[in-house]
């Protein structure tokens, strides 16, 4: 029978129609998106027929499946090149790596889905307690979000915890006995269960974070110039590692930036322009700054938080400093060809967009030019 | 080529350590393994998460996996170990709180509960419940092999001892009663066409 004269059912029970709808076959679905273009007098029991399949097979879609398939096909790829490295035995051929690289692009580009599923995905109910992919020691915990990549889960003590990109937080195997205390590098940001019995105490190169039950965000790169805690509500206990300094309040709404000093600086893929041992010098005096949250103009958002959201804010920042989040976003890498550019400052907020709209959008606010190579590194230029 | 055949080529390209194979056995089980998950423990994220965690492991150790007939009933059981593992870890977990053993279903659903639980559109949730109560046990069956665990026609002829033709035959009859109760919902409302002619026709006789 040729397709033409199809009945919605026979459209459901066609092999290659249900690879289509679930986009697990590259070919099919060409095929079909074509197809129907050429014969929109079918469009009705298409839509029907594709309805029904997606309502048969336990609602798998092809947007979902894809956003899936690339989030796996991320993981396995950086599992892939750990469990290499360990066993020198078994060489790692590049070339080998191309197809899973290939999606790993492809994954940069269809970021959007991904956020959005992730954006549906209530985070109370992920109740992940597996400790990651990696081999670790078995008193900790690890949690850990590649570029690109955010996460939520839940701490035994009923917290709430969202990873964002290139992040890691090591849970005590003693979190919640008398205790809660975890270390963070990168940045997440918290609800914390109320429990004054334990205090919750965040660890991280330059400060320690102490919480009795608040909402609250925390970011701390290695790479990045500063070390900030911002709150939302409630009050945090804030000790810096620097001995001169005692304990500093902070009340809702306010945020606290340190600089990073050389000897914390952890130099984990950071561009070295990043650090400057000579301008941190003077640093290691005890130097921080409590400032307002910044809110959005439009919508009342708190710039501080809005990745929690999905979007990425700016508030007067530097390209420099921008270029270093969109790295762990949209996991790319950014280098700068003058330092002009790199000193533009922008105020602006994004959601769920590719890279190159972001770019394409920062264009319009000042000139500049752009390329991107397959690999996913960018180069920005006057 | 028939899925069976597919998968087993995979598999040994697996275990050789090739590792487009490795992606290949993810899009070629994911709905399987998923709606097979869902039935242990109803929450896709861990199902999913556990999915990667199984595979990924299955890599670590692809030089010491046997050679197997059925790809599928291997990695569903290992799925299945690995969720019953976490259920108990995270009961462990939450002994204190009174939600202790939410994840843990007292049994695991049907196939007709699943499936509009897992359908967001409240609409036709309610259009798949009314339609499903229409069917025999044996369209349910057929439409649970094919569709929720993504079986092809020659794997359920031989699972259920009767032709390719019948399996095909049974579940177009399904689908066509399916459609006939999803599009037929009133769209406008109440009165039927029949009727309102009646009475048209019913005024035009008393001029």
């Amino acid at each position: 029978m040729k397709y033409v004269d199809f009945e919605m059912e026979d459209f459901v029970l066609d092999n290659s129609f249900q690879n289509y709808c679930l986009g697990n076959n590259h070919e099919d679905v060409v095929f079909w998106e074509d197809w129907i273009k050429r014969h929109p007098g079918k469009a009705e029991i298409f839509r029907l027929a594709k309805e029904v399949y997606i309502s048969l097979n336990g609602n798998h879609n092809a947007e979902q499946f894809n956003a899936d398939r690339i989030e796996f096909a991320k993981i396995a790829a950086s599992h892939l090149s750990e469990t290499s490295l360990n066993s020198p035995a078994e060489p790692i051929k590049l070339t080998n790596h191309a197809p899973l690289r290939k999606i790993a692009l492809y994954g940069s580009v269809a970021a959007a889905i991904i956020l959005g599923a992730f954006y549906f995905t209530k985070f109370g109910n992920f109740i992940s307690t597996k400790s990651g992919l990696k081999h670790l020691p078995a008193d900790q915990i690890t949690k850990v979000s590649k570029q690109g990549e955010r996460k939520s889960f839940q701490l035994p003590d009923g917290s709430i915890v969202m990873l964002n990109a290139e992040s890691e937080i090591h849970i005590d195997k003693n979190f919640n006995t008398r205790t809660r205390e975890l270390t963070l590098e990168g940045e997440a940001y918290f609800d914390v269960a109320h429990d004054a019995s334990r205090p919750f105490i965040i660890h991280t190169n330059n400060m320690d974070v102490k919480v009795l039950g608040t909402i609250f965000n925390v970011k701390a790169y290695p790479g990045d110039k500063t070390t900030e805690t911002s709150l939302i509500k409630g009050s945090v206990e804030i000790s810096l590692h620097n001995k001169e300094t005692g304990k500093i309040l902070l009340h809702p709404n306010e945020k606290i930036v340190i600089p990073n000093t050389t000897d914390h600086i952890v130099t984990k893929n950071t561009d070295h322009t990043d650090i400057k041992p000579n301008a941190t010098e003077n640093s290691n005096k005890a130097e921080y700054k409590i400032t307002g949250l910044t809110y959005n103009k439009n919508n009342d958002a708190i710039t501080e938080v809005s990745w929690t959201k999905n979007r990425l804010a700016f508030n007067n920042c530097s390209f420099e400093t921008i270029a270093k989040d969109l790295e762990r976003w949209y996991n790319v890498k950014i280098s700068f060809r003058s330092e002009e550019v790199k000193a533009y400052k922008f105020t602006a907020t994004f959601d769920q967009k590719n890279i190159e709209r972001v770019l394409e959008a920062l264009q319009l606010s000042r000139y500049f030019n752009y390329t991107i190579t397959n690999n996913n590194n960018i180069t920005i230029s006057e | 080529m028939l899925n069976k055949e597919s998968h087993i080529i995979t598999w040994k390209q697996f275990r050789e350590g090739n590792k487009d194979a490795l992606l290949s056995l993810y899009n070629e089980h994911y709905v399987g393994l998923m709606n097979y998950g869902s039935k242990v423990i109803f929450n896709r994220e861990i199902v999913k998460d556990s999915i990667t965690q199984v595979l990924l492991r299955l890599w670590d150790h692809r030089s010491a996996l046997p050679d197997v007939d059925n790809v599928r009933s291997y990695l569903l059981t290992t799925l299945r170990r690995e969720l019953l593992s976490e259920i108990k870890k995270e009961n462990k977990r939450h002994t204190k709180y009174t939600e202790a053993g939410q994840n843990m279903p007292a049994e695991e659903k049907s196939y007709e509960d699943l499936i509009i639980q897992l359908q967001h559109n409240n609409e036709l949730k309610q259009k798949l419940h009314s339609a499903l109560l229409s069917l025999t046990n044996r369209e349910k069956e057929l439409l649970q092999l094919k569709f929720f665990e993504d079986l092809d026609y020659e794997e359920i002829a031989e699972r259920c001892q009767i032709s390719k033709r019948t399996v095909y035959n049974i579940i177009y009859r399904a689908i066509k009663t399916l459609k006939t109760i999803l599009i037929s919902a009133p769209r406008v409302s109440g009165i039927p066409e029949k009727i309102l002619l009646g009475y048209i026709l019913f005024i035009l006789i008393q001029f």
